[in-house]
């Protein structure tokens, strides 16, 4: 009889969402608490599977993480999958190494939590099935700088293995590196699965006698884990042929829009190409709720007004994705130039001035000065979480600043544009 | 740029306008008015460059003459260094053409203008009252400011600071320094919030784990102090026991003691104390039920024989239904026999015998007629009154008949009119009278010859018209008459021809008059000048030549002298010539006028000599046309006289016609007239009437009238007399008929009488007394019938009454009643003897049955006393004794015995309970050694060390449940990390406020820094250019201007002639006007400096100047017009010569010539 199991990872449950969109509270309604609401429904694909098992590779919760309530909430959750008797396997990531809430909480029984001592755990079978061992190892500290391959034991011969290892594997931009190992040393370990977690965005690498899965995370947060997110759903049939299914659960999908305006006509068919663009993101993909962020781009004579009416876009997009369907915006940006710009264009006073801008005052001393100082007295105020947004050395302070002042100016001869020119 | 021509196609009120502004000359100011009075169309002009350059609005208000879809602008424009033509036409796209219609690219008319849009246009090169007043009015607001003042004035952004200032303070909506609101204040606010909500639902992963320690804690000490307790309990128990077992124990010695004391009896059964209750009072009262049972069986016999029965009424009971029957019949009897019989005598079969004849009429029922007989009488009556009728009117009629036939036999027929042959003649004669027409045949013909006489005049009097023609009407019909196409050719030709000569005869008179008019005129002139005619000099001329000729051969004096003189001549007539130059030239046109008259006379001649001519010959054509004879005068030689007489002539022939066809009509009239008398005369003669042959038509009509009267009378008479005479015969038939019929009846009847006892009446009767004789025998039959039905119905009830007194002396008889008294008497008695015997009968036999009950119920009793007796025995047998008392007093024993039993049961029960189950050896061990006083001590001891203990278990277990509840409330709800989601989407927004807030001071800042560095670019020039105009335009009364340090950076200050200087915004108000327009006239300058130059446009801006201002600043416009094209438009007339004053060359446009259809004329100032 095949043996069927789910593996994910990275579920950073009770982890907020991280974009603007959730200030519209009907939105907050519909998909906040994203990362439970989807691990719900990871807990219901095993039920609907019947599937023997789910496996956890680390990072269930960030390791601020510390309400009992996100515990509680787990436990509930794997007592729905002990009584329909399926077996839990979780192992600890980088950010609930240290995790309290994992031992303070009483699990069923059939959950099996490994610790930082690696162990196999064969599982019930019947008689005449293939024999499944299950390994796993939780490393205790938030940093793993070596690989943790080595600790794992021997694979338990005849029997079908199953590794589960949170690793950044050969290292991943965005990701610390956490218990680097490469994918061929995993294809060589004798391990049939390698069920991996860390890495947020999923990757397949099947070998000759071994599979390797990163399944990513099931449910992306912000804008920068964009794109589509799933579980795998893994059956290892009774010839220990192994088939893996990709299953997109989750409740909402980030993606970025890129849309270039050079080519509209007017406001109206610029609104009309964006909504058009969102509507086929739309189509595209399976979640339920796509949240989006747009950015506008090419050269139209319309970008200064573009710049200016940003907040009428993004309200008008609103609008039609709310009512087209579960369409919501993160943000609307532009890097819009204007037709006339192109031209070079020094005829009237404003451009004279816009030139007088971007050649004499932003490199100048006194004025980067004056914003230094604005932006030092801003941080002062604002809330400690946030107190690094401008930058955390000088460098990293200077160049957002110098992004302050370019966008900050372009939109002011926008404004100015508008008072002057229409 | 630079606008050379403006073409106000069709655009407000302009038609085909076109405004020339030249091309630009070199070296001189190119400054141009537009004059025009209100109304003319300045601001429509105005508003034409704007829309050229930059469109035509999608609502534009020029479109009032001319539809948007027809609305042009054109113009040459100098663009681009080049001179191009561009055409504006209002559409939403590509509404740029060049004259080819060619669209254009909009950035072609727009090259020169550097990204300057249709407003700032219109606020850069343009002033009008409206803005020079808003400029000083913008002095005064900006307090002086001399950035602000020169930068407004060079591009019109006046509020570019206030605008900076408004974006900022947008962004200070997020934070202010030292401001307590703000939006990062109330999210700062919010998130605080949100941490003190999520503290009070959320509980950590340490408090946890203390929880349940605390909590495993509380649970041990709890289960120690419910061990403790349950000690004491138990305890308090146990001695509690003890206590309650004495007083028990006592009770059950007592009992077990009076127990002993009784004697031992079996136990009965339960139920025997009562049964035997019940079985002596059974006893008792089946004892008296039997006494009870003899008496009554003794009464009832004693009754039965008391009873006895008549046999012999018994016997008979059963004929008492029929006896009472024949009694009520007896009864009926006794009452009707006598009025029966008094009614049979009353019926009257005596008086009918006696009316019918017969009284002596032993069987009256033999006078009866049958019922065969009685119908033929009746038929026979019935029809004897029709017959003898029909008989009686037969013979009238007869009679009546033969009397007329003997009237008309004195008239006797005139058999001879009769005759066959002679009905024919008349019938024939009759139809000939009626087939003769019967109107006046005169009248017709009188008639008829009048209107012969009025044709026949007429005739004659058409004819008399055709004069000169004379001749017989017949001989107009061999004149063959011209056909009417020849005579329309006749016609046509002649009156063209005559037209001809009419207008040839007035043409030469007009020639003649003319040509002696210039006759005289040339003789005149002649007279006047000699004769300095051309062939007169050239008479002398030739023999001037011919002298010189001379003289040349001769050359001597002589031939000198005939030169001299001809020569002499020849320059006289030369110098008459010179002298009559004019009278020479006149003279010869006059005498080519003259013979070109005379040429003209001579040809006119020709046509009106042609036109008579062939007048003539048409003329006798006419007169032929008629072919007739030579010798017959000619009708005429005209053809519409022609045509006229051909008209009369057909006249006079229809006149012929008419006159011919009414003697015919005569003709047939007189032939029909007398055919008519020939036929009437032959029927005559046929009839054998006797007539004047000559007579005329009516008289032979009246003749045979009167023959056919005569022959129709006789006619009928003859007629009238055999009808008569058939109906006599016809009449004697039938009255023999109804002979025979009377007849018939008679024998039928006296055969029918004597068939029936009638004929014993001697004779046939009469109708009447057989009709009489039948009523009354219908009478006699039913009186013998109700006589008979009466005597029956007595007899049978005299038989009635003979059976009762019979059958009522029989029963007397068998009862031994004797037969005295009367029959009723009797049978009363014999009712009453039956009746006495049936209620003896059935009192025995009631009595019977009750003995038989009694008797039965006796057996009964007995046996239930034979039961009773048997139970006793057993119970005085189970006790061994022999008395029933004795069975009672050991049934009473054997119960107390048992009471006492079950009360020590009950106690040793009660110690069972208290003890717990223990045995009662154990019970009675522990009452035994117990001592009652110490146990009591004791119990006080125990009691509030429970109560504290039962404290201390509470106060222990609640703490524990609070502490399992506290994290028992730890649920898996969402509502803690909803919190934090909220408060993330707080942070976000904090920051991304901050990054905005951040954009708007980073962008302001820079404007603000970009601002100055403008102003320093530009201020110097500006400043110089500034204080030049704004002394030229004050007239020298102000300097210039100067810039001086204020509290806000510069300050623009006038300075006066005098030296001294004023804060610009403490200016009057018209030196505030001329301040500002000297600043936009710098900016021009400034403008123009870098640029290409662009039109500038100023609106009637002089209201408010005296005419040397305006002088000033016209200067100053003259001055710009060097550098630029400079357009003024205007009302005021005087301006224009002002502006010629300052600026010569100038160029004055009219718009009032704009609208001329001519065009519109540039006056130069030259």
């Amino acid at each position: 009889m095949a043996y069927r199991f789910v593996h994910t990872a990275d579920i950073h449950l009770d982890s907020p969402l991280r974009t603007l969109a959730l200030r519209n509270p009907e939105l907050s309604d519909l998909i906040g608490l994203a990362t439970r609401r989807t691990f719900i429904r990871i807990v219901d694909l095993c039920l609907e599977e019947q599937v023997d098992a789910l496996l956890l590779a680390g990072d269930l919760y960030d390791g601020e993480q510390t309400s009992m309530k996100t515990a509680r909430f787990l436990a509930e959750q794997l007592r729905r999958l002990d009584e329909a008797g399926i077996q839990t396997f979780i192992i600890r990531g980088n950010h609930d190494a240290l995790s309290k809430i994992t031992s303070e909480l009483v699990m069923p029984e059939s959950v099996k939590i490994f610790g930082s001592e690696a162990e196999a755990v064969a599982v019930q079978r019947s008689a005449g099935q293939f024999p499944v061992v299950i390994h796993g190892l939780s490393f205790a500290k938030p940093h793993a700088p070596h690989s943790l391959l080595r600790h794992y034991p021997m694979p338990v011969p005849d029997a079908v293995n199953i590794g589960i290892m949170h690793t950044s594997l050969g290292g991943t931009e965005g990701h610390d590196r956490y218990a680097p190992c490469n994918v061929a040393d995993l294809h060589q370990s004798g391990f049939r699965y390698w069920a991996l977690g860390h890495i947020h965005k999923r990757s397949v690498a099947e070998g000759a006698a071994s599979t390797v899965v990163m399944p990513g995370m099931p449910q992306g947060r912000d804008i920068n884990e964009d794109g589509p997110k799933s579980v795998s759903l893994v059956t290892i049939r009774d010839d220990r042929s192994l088939i893996v299914e990709e299953r997109c659960i989750n409740v909402a999908q980030f993606e970025r829009l890129f849309i270039d305006v050079s080519d509209v006509a007017d406001w109206k068919a610029m609104i009309g190409k964006v909504s058009g663009g969102l509507e086929r993101l739309r189509s595209t993909i399976p979640a339920d709720h796509l949240v989006a962020r747009i950015q506008l781009h090419g050269s139209h004579e319309m970008a200064w007004r573009i710049r200016r009416d940003l907040d009428l876009i993004r309200t008008e997009l609103e609008t039609r994705g709310s009512a087209s369907g579960n369409i919501w915006i993160d943000k609307v940006q532009t890097s819009c130039i204007g037709a006339e710009d192109t031209e070079g264009n020094t005829g009237s006073a404003l451009s004279e001035l816009t030139s007088i801008i971007n050649a004499d005052v932003l490199e100048s001393a006194p004025y980067q000065q004056e914003i230094a100082a604005i932006a030092d007295e801003l941080r002062g105020q604002l809330p400690a979480e946030l107190r690094n947004i401008f930058g955390t050395d000088e460098a990293a302070f200077r160049d957002v600043l110098a992004g302050f002042a370019q966008e900050g100016s372009a939109n002011i001869v926008a404004l100015l544009r508008n008072t002057q020119g229409e | 740029m630079r606008i050379n021509r403006l073409d106000l196609t069709r655009y407000g009120k302009f038609t085909d306008g076109v405004l020339d502004f030249g091309f630009r000359s070199i070296g001189t100011p190119d400054l141009h008015i537009i004059y025009g009075p209100n109304e003319a169309g300045k601001s429509t002009t105005f508003d034409a460059i704007v829309d050229l350059i930059f469109g035509i609005g999608t609502s534009s208000r020029y479109g009032f003459l001319h539809p948007y879809q027809t609305m042009r602008i054109g113009a040459d424009i100098n663009v681009g260094g080049k001179n191009r033509e561009f055409v504006r036409i209002k559409r939403p796209q590509n509404s740029l053409l060049d004259d080819q219609e060619r669209v254009q690219p909009e950035i072609d008319i727009k090259a020169d203008l550097g990204g300057i849009d249709r407003d700032a246009f219109a606020t850069m090169f343009s002033l009008d009252d409206e803005s020079l007043e808003k400029g000083g009015e913008g002095i005064l607001a900006s307090k002086g400011n001399l950035g602000e003042l020169l930068f407004a004035a060079s591009a019109g952004l006046a509020d570019l600071s206030r605008q900076l200032t408004v974006i900022r303070s947008d962004a200070d909506t997020f934070y202010k320094y030292r401001a307590r609101s703000g939006a990062l204040a109330e999210l700062k606010g919010r998130l605080s919030d949100l941490k003190q909500q999520r503290e009070a639902l959320d509980l950590q992963a340490s408090e946890f784990s203390r929880l349940v320690v605390e909590r495993d804690r509380l649970a041990g000490l709890y289960e120690e102090a419910i061990g403790a307790r349950a000690g004491t309990q138990r305890r308090i128990e146990e001695v509690k026991c003890v206590l309650n077992a004495l007083p028990v124990m006592l009770r059950r010695g007592a009992l077990k003691d009076r127990l002993a004391g009784l004697d031992t009896v079996p136990q009965p059964p339960e139920t025997w104390r009562q049964e035997l209750h019940e079985l002596r009072r059974s006893e008792v009262e089946l004892r008296v039920k039997l006494q009870d049972h003899s008496a009554s069986l003794a009464l009832l016999e004693t009754e039965i024989a008391d009873i006895s029965i008549d046999p012999a009424a018994l016997a008979i009971a059963s004929q008492v239904e029929d006896l009472s029957e024949l009694r009520a019949r007896y009864v009926t009897a006794e009452k009707d026999i006598p009025k029966l019989t008094a009614r049979a005598s009353e019926l009257s079969i005596g008086s009918i015998l006696a009316q019918l004849g017969r009284p002596g009429e032993t069987a009256p029922a033999h006078l009866l007629l049958d019922a065969v007989t009685i119908g033929s009488l009746r038929s026979l009556i019935g029809s004897k009154s029709g017959v003898d009728a029909k008989y009686s009117a037969a013979r009238d009629e007869l009679l009546r008949a033969e009397r007329a036939l003997a009237n008309q036999e004195g008239v006797e027929a005139d058999h001879a009119l009769t005759s066959a042959e002679r009905v024919r003649a008349i019938e024939t004669l009759q139809a000939v009278i009626k087939a003769v027409p019967k109107s006046d045949q005169d009248i017709v013909l009188r008639s008829l010859a009048r209107r012969g006489d009025g044709a026949r005049a007429s005739l004659t009097e058409t004819l008399r018209t055709l004069t000169p023609w004379h001749g017989e009407v017949e001989a107009l019909l061999s004149l063959v008459p011209p056909t009417g196409a020849r005579i329309e050719s006749w016609k046509k030709s002649y009156s063209t021809l005559d037209d001809q000569q009419r207008i040839s005869r007035a043409e030469l008179q007009r020639l003649e008059l003319e040509a002696a008019r210039l006759e005289a005129e040339i003789t005149t002139l002649r007279a006047q000048a000699g004769n300095i005619e051309e062939q007169a000099a050239a008479v002398i001329r030739a023999e001037r030549d011919q002298a010189w000729a001379l003289h040349r051969q001769a050359m001597d004096n002589a031939s000198a002298d005939v030169f001299e003189m001809a020569m002499r001549r020849h320059d006289n007539l030369m110098s008459q010539r010179l002298m009559h130059f004019a009278d020479i030239g006149r003279l010869s046109q006059l005498n080519q006028r003259l013979a070109v008259v005379a040429a003209d006379i001579r040809s006119q001649e020709k046509i009106f000599a042609d036109a008579r001519s062939e007048l003539d010959v048409l003329r006798s054509e006419v007169r032929q046309g008629l072919a007739q004879s030579e010798s017959d005068p000619a009708v005429t030689e005209n053809p519409w006289e022609m045509e006229e007489w051909l008209r009369r002539r057909e006249a006079a022939l229809r006149a012929r016609d008419d006159l011919a066809e009414i003697e015919r009509e005569i003709g047939d009239v007189r032939d029909q007239i007398e055919k008519s008398r020939r036929s009437i005369v032959q029927a005559l003669t046929g009839a054998k009437i006797v007539i004047d042959r000559d007579a005329d038509v009516s008289e032979l009509l009246s003749i045979a009238e009167t023959a056919l009267n005569a022959f129709h009378a006789s006619a009928n008479t003859a007629a009238q007399i055999d009808r008569l005479r058939n109906d006599i015969i016809e009449r004697k038939h039938i009255l023999e008929a109804a002979d025979e019929a009377s007849k018939t009846w008679l024998s039928q009847w006296s055969a029918l009488c004597a068939g029936c006892w009638l004929r014993d009446l001697g004779h046939s009767p009469g109708v009447g007394a057989v009709t009489e004789i039948l009523t009354l025998l219908e009478r006699l039959a039913s009186a013998l019938d109700a006589r008979e039905s009466l005597f029956d119905r007595i007899q049978k009830m005299e038989k009635d009454k003979d059976s009762f007194e019979e059958r009522v002396l029989q029963l007397s008889a068998s009862l031994d009643l004797g037969s005295e008294g009367s029959p009723i008497a009797l049978c009363q008695a014999i009712f009453e003897r039956i009746k006495t015997v049936g209620l003896d009968a059935e009192r025995d036999q009631k009595l019977k049955g009750q003995l038989e009950g009694v008797r039965h119920d006796e057996l009964a009793l007995r046996a239930t006393q034979g039961l009773l007796m048997a139970r006793m025995r057993e119970m005085m047998d189970f006790f061994g004794v022999s008395s029933f008392e004795a069975v009672e007093a050991s049934i009473d024993l054997a119960y107390r015995r048992r009471d006492l039993e079950n009360s020590i049961l009950e106690a040793e029960r009660e110690l069972f309970e208290m003890t717990a189950g223990s045995p009662m050896v154990e019970i009675e061990a522990l009452t035994a050694s117990a001592d009652r006083s110490a146990l009591g001590n004791e119990l006080a001891k125990l009691m509030p060390l429970l109560d504290d203990q039962d404290i201390r278990c509470r106060d222990v277990f609640h703490s524990r449940s609070k502490a399992q509840d506290a994290l028992d409330a730890v649920g898996g709800d969402a509502r803690v990390a909803s919190i934090e989601e909220q408060r993330r989407t707080v942070l976000i927004d904090v920051e991304e406020s901050a990054r905005r807030y951040m954009e708007i001071r980073a962008g302001v800042a820079a404007a603000e820094h970009a601002l100055a560095i403008y102003r320093d670019r530009h201020r110097s020039g500006m400043m110089a250019r500034a204080s030049d105009a704004f002394r030229t335009i004050s007239r020298g009364a102000y300097q210039g201007v100067a810039a001086q340090p204020g509290k806000d950076g510069d300050v623009l200050i006038a300075i006066s002639a005098a030296g001294g200087s004023k804060a610009a915004n403490e200016l009057s108000k018209g030196a505030r006007f001329q301040l500002y327009l000297a600043l936009r006239v710098a900016g021009y300058h400034e403008f123009v400096a870098n640029r290409t130059s662009i039109p500038f446009i100023a609106d009637d801006i002089m209201e408010t100047f005296d005419d040397f201002r305006a002088e000033e600043a016209f200067r100053l416009f003259s001055e710009m017009g060097l550098h630029g094209q400079v357009i003024y438009l205007t009302h005021h007339r005087h301006l224009t010569d002002i502006a010629r004053k300052v600026c010569p060359n100038v160029r004055v446009h009219n718009l009032e010539d704009l609208s001329r259809p001519m065009g519109f004329q540039v006056v130069a100032a030259e």
